[in-house]
């Protein structure tokens, strides 16, 4: 045991003098439970304006009228950071939030004891290794309606409904956004302030703000990546906030 | 205290012979060949997902309406290709934009479609299943149908060690049937390996020179194919306007640019190219000698004319021949599930 202490030390001193210090020490102290873990979790909510959103509704936003059928979209790589440096990682993490299922809007978390945070680090949508690694199971299986067949790569972001200026059949539209090939990759970064305890806490997604950005008189669908994928996902970074 | 030490010798012995062997199959990667494109630690063959993968591939339950199976437009027999119809028809008698290509070698694969649509073997089939021209079906509904089938959930169980059927382990059982169908035994492998008693022709070995002179730049030995998309100077059919590669990447450099395809057991699988607009291979050799349509993507193997008189044309035909595996085209373990 104390030989093993011993090299664990030495580890250590190791990857300090790699420069690699701050993430690798976490991953090993963590590994080794030298601190007690805990479970929490975070959840993000669909909201239109204040209310939250319930699918098939028909809601009032600004000037104009909304109606959601499908919500979907992909949270990865979600992290946690005090000042900048990240305290907690999660490991393989994907995670598809569903409005026509509201259990998949809590987060479940295991990390160490009394971390403290100042903001909250995920993307929206799936990165490109994962796009080229095959076929994937639970969250990122295809028959989740998240997967293009006809071209491969995940469907990052889903949003269908009926707004009456929509030019398309029965007034809907359809925004399916993805694509991870260069120089059309619709993954975006999402880092707000996050400034809580480990304790069940909120993070709002704000579709008004999306549904202000479309034009479904000119453009009532997007279905493929390319430009227009692109464009409209920069949007998305700025519906996610914290009370 | 002796009697026990020998006792617990004897057990752990009795446990080591009651696991399991390790007896997973591998596929046969030939002296001199690439290391397999395929991540085979993702996904490790095992016969149960194999025989699972080949049910799946003969069975209509694939389709929206239970007529159509991958072997539908994949013929074993024909190089696993849909002979006869220069464009490939599915579901309803829809007729698809595109020849249906051969399979073979497929863990070699980088890239997967006419056009490199499909970023993975894996996920290939997901694209037929739900094309509307082929199949016409969902992924989450082909599940539905195999979890209510008493025999799939039985050979889900096999597979996988629980009957649960998903779309990764249906897909993945897919690539591993498909994974194993490897040709490496054609008249032109015995002659490299230099078999006892087997050596080319002599139209075959002229072809063979003319073939690497002209033809290997892009059917690279020994796939037959560099993996890579390029301009063959097919003129493009104003019937179908299809962009090829430029479609997917909207670069216009990759315009009318399509992958390259493998030559093994080319003389089992007209007609060909992309839009399989020749009968046969006289006429494919006339493309390349008379036919190139010039255009800014052409690839720079076809900018100078290949000259080859008719007689030459017969040999390198001669040698195409000679990458027939018949073994393949007839080994019942690719066959029709019994």
């Amino acid at each position: 045991m104390c030989c093993f202490l011993r090299k664990g030390a030495a580890k250590i001193k190791l990857l300090i003098s790699d420069g690699k210090t701050t993430s690798l020490l976490i991953g090993f102290l963590s590994a080794f439970s030298l601190t007690a873990q805990t479970d929490w979790s975070v959840s993000f909510k669909p909201m239109i304006e204040q209310q939250p959103l319930v699918l098939n509704q028909i809601y009032a936003v600004k000037n104009d009228t909304f109606r959601i059928d499908v919500f979907r979209f992909y949270l990865s790589g979600i992290s946690f950071l005090k000042q900048g440096e990240t305290v907690f990682s999660e490991s393989n993490s994907y995670h598809l939030i569903d409005a026509e299922d509201t259990a998949s809007y809590r987060i479940a978390f295991h990390s160490p004891k009394n971390l403290t945070f100042d903001e909250i680090q995920f993307n929206v949508g799936i990165d490109s290794a994962t796009n080229v690694a095959g076929v994937m199971g639970g969250d990122l299986d295809p028959t989740k309606g998240m997967y293009w067949s006809w071209q491969s790569g995940y469907i990052n972001f889903k949003l269908e409904g009926w707004n009456p200026k929509s030019t398309a059949r029965k007034h809907e539209f359809q925004y399916h956004l993805g694509g991870y090939m260069v120089p059309y990759s619709a993954l975006t970064t999402v880092r707000i302030p996050f400034d809580k305890e480990q304790s069940t806490d909120s993070i709002t997604v704000q579709l008004a703000t999306f549904l202000e950005q479309l034009n479904t008189a000119e453009l009532p669908a997007i279905m493929s990546p390319g430009e227009r994928a692109v464009t409209l996902s920069q949007v998305l970074p700025t519906i996610f906030s914290s009370k | 205290m002796i009697h026990r030490f020998y006792l617990i010798l004897l057990l752990i012995f009795v446990g080591f012979a009651m696991m399991k062997p390790d007896k997973n199959p591998v596929i046969h990667v030939p002296k001199g060949w690439p290391k397999p494109t395929y991540d085979f630690k993702k996904n490790p063959l095992n016969e149960a997902t194999i025989e699972l993968g080949r049910q799946l591939f003969y069975d209509p339950v694939l389709s929206r309406n239970d007529q159509v199976s991958c072997a539908s437009c994949h013929l074993q027999q024909t190089a696993f290709t849909h002979i006869d119809h220069a464009l490939s028809h599915g579901i309803d008698d829809r007729i698809g934009n595109r020849n249906s290509p051969a399979l073979v070698n497929l863990a070699w694969g980088k890239i997967f479609m006419w056009d490199g649509a499909v970023n993975h073997l894996d996920v290939q089939a997901l694209a037929p299943i739900e094309n509307h021209l082929e199949m016409d079906e969902k992924i989450a509904n082909v599940v539905l149908k195999l979890q209510a089938s008493k025999t799939y959930r039985g050979r889900f169980f096999n597979a996988f060690g629980d009957s649960t059927v998903t779309g990764e382990r249906t897909l993945k059982s897919i690539s591993q049937f498909l994974l194993t169908l490897v040709s490496t035994n054609s008249k032109y492998d015995q002659v490299m390996r230099k078999e006892k008693g087997i050596q080319f022709s002599e139209s075959e070995q002229k072809g063979y020179v003319l073939f690497k002179k002209h033809c290997a730049a892009c059917h690279t030995e020994p796939l037959f194919t560099n993996g890579l998309f390029e301009n063959n100077g097919l003129k493009p059919d104003s019937t179908l306007n299809d962009i090829g590669r430029m479609g997917v990447t909207h670069r216009s450099s990759d315009s009318l640019k399509f992958k390259v395809p493998t030559l093994r057991n080319i003389e089992r699988s007209p007609p060909y190219m992309h839009d399989g607009r020749f009968r046969n291979l006289q006429m494919v050799l006339f493309h390349y000698s008379n036919g190139i349509h010039a255009s800014p993507t052409l690839s720079p193997q076809l900018k100078n004319t290949i000259a080859l008189n008719e007689q030459e044309k017969g040999c390198v035909i001669a040698f195409l021949k000679t990458l027939t595996d018949t073994e393949f085209l007839m080994n019942p373990k690719y066959g029709y599930p019994k």
